[in-house]
């Protein structure tokens, strides 16, 4: 009796250990992941986002990089926190060339790095000229790498120091500058976000507050857009221009002449003033841009006509988000009941009971005003107590 | 009886140990108060009062915190050094930032500071780690 507590002891021992084996999603043990719903990606920071020819949607976030297919589902994960070969801090810009290289702007480290497209480490590049803040980076359709340095900001003459747009070849070895320091055409003060459109001509959004319009060769040819103080840009297969202005909450989309055509906005009960801090824009070639929405940290797609088509996050009021949620249940039919509650800007708390079938699919809700839920019952005639 | 009692109590340090092990996150707490706000016409000048704590059982040492320019600090990149914290003990800092975006007192209040922290272990180690600090710090 004795020798079996022992031994019951022991095999208690081994099956908690089994805690600290980490186990790939798909094959967890009983009570691990299998799948999920509400927040279909973990979004931590996220700072940066491209998408690639096979319309896969890289975005950048405090150590890792994520990949998600067009559907949203994140297909890889890769990057953990330091200075190593591989490792990243704080990555922003991100850019991927036509055979699926990956360039990422590692910011905290002061460098570029460069990955194959399943995420294994290839090289880096880093040159002690470069300034304090690289932001973004872009490529051409001849493998060229256009990297913006916001520089620093001077707190004496209020101005943008050794701000710089510099060019590489695919390889890191350095080519030419872009523009230079200023305020007048072809000139940058603290450049942010940069884009490269089909015929190479180069899009440049800086702290001044345009976009401006460089052929190939380094050669300015126009204001692209005047929309404020920018954090990114991105331009479509039409050159159609999509420019980011973060904290005013804006992205504003002109058509390749120069025109506004429209503002990126987009209709949800819960968030009244449709407050977000788009940070990051991307397109892909069938023309849906990816906003990252750094206020919510997640993501959103709008079409090319400018209609959401989804959200991506972690948190969010959406049909298919989780926000603060308080109860679950599950009836008979394996459908799942799940209730939340949102703060919205007038400080008014909408409570809500949204149904998912057992694959995690929204079939649909209730809202229900001035109750704060506190749990969720689904009673034995299949009546539903919250 | 006495057999099975020790191979409990076996079994329950390695697991209490484990969990130790897999603890994961910065060494450190941060967080902090907009106390000083002043716009000009081509930038705003900030400050910060930052409440650093080691939530810890052991020291740190050499802790380094510098400020990561994201929007809205489009600003030089400040380095403030903390040198070292005994277990459980904060401090508090004073941060002054100048950035050109032009956002109001309840803007910059709310937002979020991101830091690339480096400190050394009990075992003199490098330590490299991610830390957002959260507003609500010291007044």
């Amino acid at each position: 009796m004795k020798r079996y507590g022992f031994h019951a002891a022991v095999l208690f021992s081994l099956i908690m250990l089994t805690h600290l084996i980490p186990l790939p999603a798909a094959h967890a043990a009983p009570g691990g992941f299998l799948f999920q719903w509400g927040a279909q990606q973990h979004f931590s920071d996220p700072s940066g986002v491209a998408v690639d020819e096979n319309q896969n949607v890289y975005v950048t976030d405090t150590s890792y990089v994520q990949v998600f297919n067009s559907s949203g589902v994140r297909i890889r994960k890769w990057g953990t926190y330091g200075s190593g070969d591989g490792q990243l801090s704080y990555p922003k810009g991100i850019a991927v060339d036509k055979n699926g290289k990956v360039y990422v702007v590692d910011a905290g480290n002061n460098r570029v790095q460069v990955f194959d497209s399943a995420g294994n480490f290839l090289g880096k590049w880093s040159h002690e000229w470069w300034g304090s803040t690289l932001n973004d980076i872009a490529i051409d359709g001849s493998g060229n790498v256009y990297v913006t340095d916001t520089g620093s900001f001077s707190s004496d003459s209020h101005d943008f120091l050794g701000d710089s747009v510099k060019v590489f070849d695919s390889e890191g070895n350095f080519l030419r500058e872009l523009g230079s320091h200023g305020t007048g055409n072809g000139q940058f003060r603290g450049p942010t976000g940069i884009a490269v459109d089909m015929n190479g001509n180069v899009y440049l959004a800086d702290n001044f507050g345009r976009v401006q319009m460089f052929s190939s060769s380094g050669n300015f040819i126009r204001i692209a857009a005047d929309f404020g103080i920018s954090d990114d840009v991105a331009v479509d297969r039409s050159g159609n221009i999509y420019v980011a202005a973060g904290y005013f909450n804006q992205v504003g989309v002109f058509d390749s002449a120069g025109n506004y055509i429209r503002e990126l906005t987009f209709s949800d009960h819960y968030q009244a003033e449709h407050y977000w801090v788009p940070i990051a824009v991307a397109v892909d070639r069938v023309g849906n841009a990816y906003v990252l929405d750094s206020g919510n940290d997640g993501l959103r797609a709008f079409d090319s006509g400018g209609n959401l088509l989804s959200q991506w996050w972690t948190y969010g009021t959406g049909d298919a988000q989780l926000s603060k949620p308080t109860g679950i249940a599950v009836d008979r039919s394996g459908n799942v009941y799940e209730s939340d509650g949102y703060d919205d800007a007038a400080q008014v708390i909408d409570d809500r009971v949204r149904v998912f079938d057992g694959e995690g699919r929204f079939l649909r809700k209730w809202v229900i005003d001035f109750i704060q839920t506190s749990g969720i019952a689904v009673g034995w005639q299949q009546c539903l107590r919250a | 009886m006495k057999k099975s009692f020790t191979g409990f109590l076996i079994a329950l340090t390695i697991n209490v140990l484990g969990v130790f092990a897999c603890a994961e996150g910065p060494p450190v707490i941060l967080t902090h108060t907009l106390t000083g706000y002043s716009k000009g016409p081509t930038a705003v000048t900030l400050e910060y009062s930052m409440h650093v704590v080691n939530p810890g059982e052991t020291a740190i040492g050499d802790l380094s915190l510098s400020l990561v320019p994201r929007l809205p600090f489009v600003t030089t990149r400040t380095t403030v050094n903390v040198s070292y914290l005994a277990p459980k003990q904060s401090t508090d800092l004073t941060v002054k930032l100048v950035t050109p975006l032009l956002l109001n007192h309840d803007q910059f209040s709310r937002s979020p500071l991101f830091w690339a922290g480096e400190c050394l272990d009990a075992e003199g180690k490098l330590v490299e780690f991610p830390v957002k600090s959260g507003p609500g710090g010291a007044k």
